[in-house]
């Protein structure tokens, strides 16, 4: 069952902009190495969850899957062959909005080359550029 | 022991983004220093050199400035959006007798014996806040975990600490894990999409199902 929100205070949103960078959630924060995306772009719950099943089949049961990105954008569309007009179209899909920056999974307890391969399994599921990362220590 | 990275700094009389940005493409790297109630005097230093040092886990710096030579401390280093580039460094002045709070890595090292039962190592704390002397920062946290069996857990109070150096996190936070990881049980049959629709805070459910209704009736 691809991810949704259990509770919403409206059902439909507008498409919105997609501006700047991320500035949350930036960083590998909970494993050890990340995918992070270059552009942004909407994934939508499916996507996730291709990726989430593409990483659990190849860790089987080695090291952590994280995911950290969520759905909370509801995707409306019209059916087929109607006329324009009569209001906006009922919900179809759910998606999460990532911005250039935004780390959406992480992985640990596997070294790193178990790591990259199977974090370029879930890249082959996105639908924008990704690039592996390590999680940075604080200097300061 | 940390050592101390001799940098040669320049005051940076052009302040703004645009500034800062002309720098960045010249190789320079913005920085500022401030502490001890002293004046705050933004500067420039060295790009590589500064990010090799910061690459090696470098906490104390002796930055030489207009014939003054001041020990400062890395306070925060900002990082352009991908975390790729260094963008500004912030230096805070100290004494070598100072007391300062830190946060240093922790590394666990060693196979767990609980992983060839099965489990996993999951490391939950990568950074610990310390406090300690500035001479005597360390570098890195080193812990063996071979010992740790499945369903082992490692606790703050249980790492070894070198001396004068103390931890100012809880004792009984949580530092590493040893578990077996539960495998995923098959998700029943997806969905269709849109099938299913979250609850509308503030809504009754009799007033969806009249909306819900009505766009079906439009489409006929």
């Amino acid at each position: 069952m691809p991810l949704m929100p259990k509770r919403v205070k409206f059902r439909k949103s507008q498409r919105g902009k997609m501006k700047g960078n991320a500035t949350r959630g930036n960083t590998v924060a909970f494993g050890e190495y990340g995918l992070q995306t270059t552009t942004a772009s909407w994934i939508t719950a499916r996507q996730i969850e291709a990726g989430r099943v593409a990483a659990s089949h190849f860790l089987r049961r080695e090291g952590r899957l994280f995911i950290r990105i969520f759905p909370h954008k509801p995707v409306s569309g019209k059916p087929l062959e109607t006329r324009m007009g009569k209001g906006k179209g009922e919900p179809e899909y759910w998606v999460a909005i990532v911005k250039p920056g935004t780390v959406m999974f992480e992985v640990t307890g596997v070294d790193e080359s178990t790591a990259k391969k199977c974090l370029a399994r879930i890249a082959h599921k996105m639908p924008v550029p990704c690039r592996f990362v390590h999680r940075r220590h604080a200097v300061a | 022991m940390a050592q101390t990275a001799q940098i040669t700094a320049k005051a940076r009389p052009e302040l703004g983004s645009r500034a800062n940005k002309r720098l960045r493409d010249s190789g320079m790297l913005p920085g500022v220093i401030y502490g001890h109630k002293e004046a705050v005097v933004p500067i420039t230093l060295p790009k590589k050199e500064v990010v090799n040092h910061l690459s090696h886990g470098a906490h104390l710096f002796e930055l030489a400035l207009d014939a003054k030579r001041e020990t400062v401390l890395v306070k925060e280093v900002q990082y352009d959006h991908l975390g790729l580039e260094v963008m500004h460094v912030d230096f805070a002045r100290v004494s070598l007798d100072e007391e300062v709070e830190i946060t240093v890595p922790l590394e666990l090292k060693g196979e767990p014996k609980g992983e060839k039962d099965g489990g996993v190592l999951q490391q939950i704390i990568n950074e610990l806040e310390l406090k300690c002397k500035v001479t005597d920062i360390p570098d890195v946290i080193r812990h063996d975990v071979s010992e740790m069996a499945l369903d082992d857990v490692l606790h703050i109070n249980q790492l070894k600490l070198p001396s004068g150096v103390t931890c100012l996190q809880d004792g009984d936070l949580i530092v590493a894990t040893v578990k077996e990881i539960q495998e995923e049980v098959a998700a029943a049959a997806p969905a269709e999409e849109g099938a299913a629709e979250p609850e509308v805070i503030g809504r009754k459910p009799e007033d969806e199902a009249a909306e819900g209704a009505a766009p079906e009736a439009e489409k006929k």
